[in-house]
């Protein structure tokens, strides 16, 4: 197999494989936000420290499921080109053309044209995502909490401690995890058009542009 | 194809698809043009001799030239190499 190729295959491959990682984290962050709202409708938030506390962790819940609901919905549109070009791929099989393999690799290059500013927000709203489940988390388990002039003291539910923490800890860290390939994958591509853009030089001198 | 591309990647994609001939409908529908723009774009490429105009009766088809050959392969050559750099994403 050509190294561009299987390189590209590999990308793409890598690519789905983040892009389900941050649908899972929107579906969390979706049932956190509704989950909480739930338990305030049906009054089983009144265990929390106090009153403002539950208009906080409301609050909170609310953009866990906004947030929640935007990263499915981008992350959705994202995966719908991606797929589509994932398809062809396969359909080629493994012995594809020098044609068709370019024909490829300028379709992924025009799709990343496109999603180049969803990416960004992708990459932003993620790891919000994360941290407002982590953060419902944390509020959901408090048992007490005091604020004083010299600093501030938290005593957390040592049951939700153990298990609600450490998977809310873990969405945090496969949020930030998501965004930074996101992150990793925009730089590469970001750095493929300037590449591109500094190759049109010569295809100009070949189209004999480079007079006009 | 459709989206954001070039004017290099239209020429590109006019060139390969006529390496059987096609007709001037064909190539707009396939590259996703309108008919002025199809128009200026194979004008330009039968202007530099990259595409032929074979006019069978009625119908008049493009087909690209052997010296097209020398764009779309300078052309693949540039886009494919940007996947042997190592700075490629991965997990």
């Amino acid at each position: 197999m050509k190294p561009a190729l299987s390189q590209f295959k590999k990308e793409i491959r890598h690519f789905s494989l983040v892009a389900s990682m941050n649908l899972i984290i929107g579906v969390i962050a979706i049932a956190a936000g509704i989950l909480y709202i739930i338990a305030a409708i049906l009054g089983l938030t009144a265990s929390l420290v106090t009153p403002e506390l539950r208009v906080i962790a409301g609050a909170i819940a609310l953009i866990s499921l906004g947030l929640g609901v935007s990263v499915i919905h981008v992350t959705l549109g994202i995966s719908r080109g991606l797929r589509a070009i994932k398809e062809k791929l396969v359909a080629e099989g493994p012995a594809v053309s020098d044609d068709r393999l370019t024909c490829q690799i300028v379709q992924m290059t025009v799709y990343y044209r496109d999603i180049r500013k969803t990416l960004g927000t992708i990459i932003l709203i993620g790891p919000l995502c994360g941290f407002c489940v982590f953060i419902l988390g944390i509020v959901n388990g408090l048992e007490a909490f005091s604020l004083t002039a010299s600093g501030f003291s938290v005593t957390l539910d040592r049951r939700v401690m153990l298990i609600a923490q450490v998977i809310t800890l873990a969405i945090v860290v496969a949020s930030l995890l998501s965004s930074h390939y996101f992150t990793k994958f925009a730089m590469a591509w970001n750095h493929r058009i300037a590449e591109i853009d500094a190759s049109e030089c010569a295809l100009k001198k070949t189209l004999g542009l480079d007079d006009q | 194809m459709s989206g954001r591309r070039t004017v290099y990647e239209i020429y590109w994609e006019i060139l390969v698809y006529c390496k059987t001939p096609r007709s001037f409908t064909a190539i707009i529908n396939r590259c996703d043009l309108n008919s002025k723009l199809g128009q200026e774009y194979l004008g330009f490429l039968v202007s530099k001799e990259y595409l032929t105009i074979i006019v069978d009766g009625e119908k008049t088809i493009y087909q690209s030239t052997p010296k097209a050959a020398e764009y779309v392969t300078l052309f693949s050559s540039l886009y494919q190499k940007l996947f042997d750099t190592k700075l490629g994403f991965r997990l």
